[in-house]
């Protein structure tokens, strides 16, 4: 929660206004009569957070290299535009909102006789959250229904079931996934009921899940935080600063096979995982330790001193210092052959309640990106079949799906390259 | 269903090799010693060359190797077949570890990383002699590393092998009982076949742990129709859940008797699969504690026996056989720690109070949609506490839970 308290000390900022400067504008963020910034006014102790408006315009969209803030939604849609120009008129829709909230535009006043333009959960001039919203198809899109099926990507298919998954069909899938992510859920539910609203006539909401995580313990542009089983977990992640590994590893480029239109994309696996939280907590250490193969305090392999040392597997081939069926060494065996399959993951912690039996229903949204699903998740996840902490975790949720490439011009529009 | 593709192998047949039984004692001297291996079957690096023969089996089938990425190289020579032929090995605990298929002339190489220990060998039909692998080198983690015993190994190992006496008692009623299950439904008759499905089931639910060293068996004969995509409608959905919901959700018989025919087919497998196989003390002792885990995360839900609404049977057999393991070493736990002993015993005594209340005359449950929240409430508190302590005798004995 750390994280969380500092940043709402940085809305709550109440009398002394921070300042953020958004594209030569001035705004005064933290509205000290925004009911959601004075209930988070905190002591004033800690060090203020810088965040920023992350530019919509790229390459690539927003949300997967950019660094992971604290809060996230992940909302799956199904699509019931009637025909493609019904569809094109959404992705339409859909941009002008996701551009108007990642700017921090300024809500237009309406004749108060009218409902309000904006649901104000951060106000008339929203402040510098570190707002992303990444927007993805999913294989049911290509189905017919709008004559796409042949820009399909190649590797675009429906999750399948993987043994240990325990699938609730009302949590997977989607025609469209938006990954809203931002410094404060108030900024997230914001942006979610304002691109809902927009697309109402389209869109019809599948499934969708909150998610929260710690700031990552490595410094800029790493990732490693603490899941819900109280693990470091994506110290091992590629380095999402690094551009050229991105292109390596993330992003589709040109000159493949995929259809033209994919370029700037990247593949997204969403796999919602509950852990069984309870029974983890009274599972011995040395158990718990052996099962990921991390010490649980310092996320040090367990042949090593520090998180980021480099376990060498190669030197324990039948398993005395760290088990064959341990987490890390069947998800990245860190071997040559085993280098494509690196995967750039961007996960969140869930907590949702509990289950009829009165146990806690908590997990890990599961996030990767990769330029190849069957080089990275699949074969990741292939090699995870059977491994020790499967007693402990169940898959129950979420699917594949393509981002789309990013939109580098002021009248460009998601999704655009399908429709010309 | 979960592991299809290993369930589709023709005969799958899993034998346990008599090995390690104590795994915290590291009694590493009550393996067999290693066969001396033939000379194509040692090799410290390279391949080991295996081939399927007409005979049947493996040729030649004593192997030997490092611990560590084993290859093998396998051709199926068989002649007299042109089905395809199975290589698989299977560890002491047991688990398949590899498992793969040849076609007739095809010859491949494969790999698996081992453990240290004796695994068998198959080579074509699961029913021809099998072979033996013995790998040695370095200790496997799943030992102790630094841990160390501290009730007495021999009065351990007598529980085991008593508990192992108390699983194969079960499997032998479990056979017959189901036989009584399924005399009634080839008979028709439907109110009596009913009465006879949670005597059926109640074997199984005191050894889940045991039973679920099986996963093949556990997923034919106790998966529940949330597990397969068409649910009810799936005709994957089998097992005694399938029966149940013929029974008590469509209130007839009509295709229930395919369904119990395979059950018993199952049940066949599944005991002669169990036959002989070690239990070690670590999944004894865990086992009490697993099945309470079982108990609470969806037992308490409804959701086992979601038809037939006998879900107070289910969970009373739960802790019965989570019972039988802590009464079988009472003497042990009171011997390392009296206060967990004294606070597990009291919580068994309180959930078993708390059964009692719904209970019949005739011994059996009331209908557990019967139950509101507030009667299911402390059945969960009890359960959730009871966990808590079993989760520390492992630790109290000096096993490793792995």
């Amino acid at each position: 929660m750390a994280g969380s308290v500092s940043r709402r000390r940085f809305l709550g900022g109440g009398a002394a206004a921070v300042l953020t400067t958004v594209g030569g504008v001035t705004l005064a963020s933290g509205c000290s009569d925004d009911a959601s910034s004075g209930a988070n006014a905190a002591s004033a102790t800690d060090t203020a957070v810088k965040r920023s408006v992350i530019p919509f315009e790229g390459l690539h969209q927003a949300g997967i290299v950019t660094p992971a803030p604290d809060h996230s939604i992940i909302a799956a849609f199904t699509t019931v535009a009637v025909d493609a120009t019904q569809l094109r008129t959404m992705f339409q829709t859909l941009t002008v909102e996701v551009r108007d909230l990642m700017s921090g535009k300024t809500v237009a006043a309406v004749d108060p006789l009218l409902p309000p333009s904006d649901n104000l959960l951060v106000g008339v001039v929203p402040p510098a959250d570190d707002l992303t919203i990444t927007v993805a198809v999913g294989a049911s899109l290509f189905d017919g229904r709008y004559g796409l099926t042949p820009l399909t990507p190649h590797e675009l298919v429906e999750m399948p079931k993987f043994p240990n998954d325990k699938p609730d069909i009302d949590q997977m899938h989607g025609d469209l996934v938006i990954q809203i992510c931002a410094g404060t859920p108030e900024m997230c539910n914001h942006a979610l009921r304002r691109l809902m609203r927009a697309t109402r006539d389209s869109l019809v909401v599948k499934w969708m899940m909150s998610g929260f995580v710690q700031p990552n313990t490595l410094g800029a542009g790493r990732s490693s935080t603490r899941n819900m089983l109280g693990f470091k977990d994506g110290t091992a992640n590629p380095h999402a600063g690094d551009a050229v590994l991105m292109d390596d590893l993330v992003w589709i480029g040109a000159g493949t096979t995929e259809p033209a239109w994919t370029v700037g994309g990247s593949y997204l696996a969403i796999r919602l995982i509950r852990n069984r939280v309870e029974f983890w907590d009274r599972t011995p250490l040395r158990t718990q330790e052996t099962i990921i193969g991390r010490i649980k305090d310092s996320g040090a392999p367990l042949d090593g001193v520090n998180e980021t040392d480099i376990p060498d597997f190669a030197s324990d081939p039948a398993g005395a210092r760290m088990r064959l069926d341990g987490h890390i060494r069947l998800a990245n065996p860190r071997t040559p052959a085993t280098e494509k399959n690196r995967i750039l993951r961007r996960g969140y912690n869930y907590s949702a309640g509990f289950d009829r039996s009165g146990q806690l229903d908590q997990g890990l949204i599961f996030v990767c990106y990769q330029k190849s699903l069957n080089d990275g998740f699949v074969a990741v996840q292939t090699r995870l079949d059977g491994e020790a902490l499967e007693e402990y975790i169940t898959p129950f949720g979420g699917g594949y799906f393509f981002v789309l490439p990013g939109v580098t011009d002021a009248d460009g529009f998601l999704a655009e390259k399908l429709f010309t | 269903m979960n592991r299809s593709k290993r369930m589709t192998s023709v005969a799958l047949v899993i034998v346990a090799v008599s090995v390690v039984a104590l795994t915290a004692c590291g009694s590493a001297a009550e393996r067999p010693a290693s066969t001396p291996a033939t000379a194509s079957g040692t090799k410290a690096a390279g391949s080991i060359a295996v081939s399927m023969s007409s005979d049947g089996g493996c040729m030649p089938s004593t192997l030997a190797a490092a611990a560590g990425h084993v290859t093998f190289s396998v051709t199926n020579a068989v002649t007299d077949s042109e089905l395809k032929q199975e290589f698989e090995l299977v560890s002491a605990a047991p688990k398949i570890v590899l498992e793969e298929f040849f076609t007739q002339g095809d010859k491949r190489d494969v790999s698996a990383t081992l453990e240290a220990g004796t695994y068998q060998v198959i080579c074509g039909a699961s029913s021809n002699p099998r072979g033996t692998l013995t790998v040695t080198g370095a200790t496997a983690t799943t030992g102790a590393v630094g841990s160390t015993l501290k009730v007495d190994a021999a009065a351990l190992q007598a529980n085991v092998d008593t508990y192992t006496a108390y699983v194969d008692d079960q499997h032998t009623q479990m056979v017959a009982a189901n036989d009584k299950l399924a005399g009634a439904i080839a008979a028709g008759n439907l109110e009596l076949a009913k009465s006879l499905y949670m005597p059926a089931r109640v074997q199984w639910e005191r050894i889940e742990p045991v039973a679920e060293l099986f996963p093949d068996s556990d997923a034919v004969m106790d998966s529940r129709a949330d597990d397969f995509p068409l649910k009810e409608k799936d005709p994957a959905f089998t097992g005694w859940h399938r029966i149940e919901y013929i029974m008590f959700a469509e209130n007839t018989l009509d295709g229930a008797e395919t369904f119990m025919t395979q059950l018993q087919k199952d049940i066949h497998t599944l005991v002669t699969s169990i036959a002989g196989i070690k239990i070690d003390a670590s999944t004894m002792v865990n086992g009490s504690a697993g099945l309470i885990e079982e108990a609470s995360s969806s037992k308490i839900t409804g959701e086992e026996e979601r038809y037939a609404k006998t879900d107070l049977l289910t969970l009373d057999s739960n802790v019965q056989g989570s019972r039988e393991i802590v009464d079988l070493n009472a003497e042990l736990l009171k011997g390392v720690d009296p206060d967990l002993y004294t606070a597990i015993t009291k919580s068994f005594d309180a959930i078993d109070a708390g059964l009692s209340k719904y209970e019949n005359a005739d011994g059996t449950y009331q209908s557990y949609d019967k139950l509101t929240d507030a009667d299911r409430a402390p059945i969960q508190a009890e359960l959730a506490a009871l966990s808590e302590n079993l989760s520390k005798v492992a630790a109290a004995f000096g096993l490793e839970v792995k």
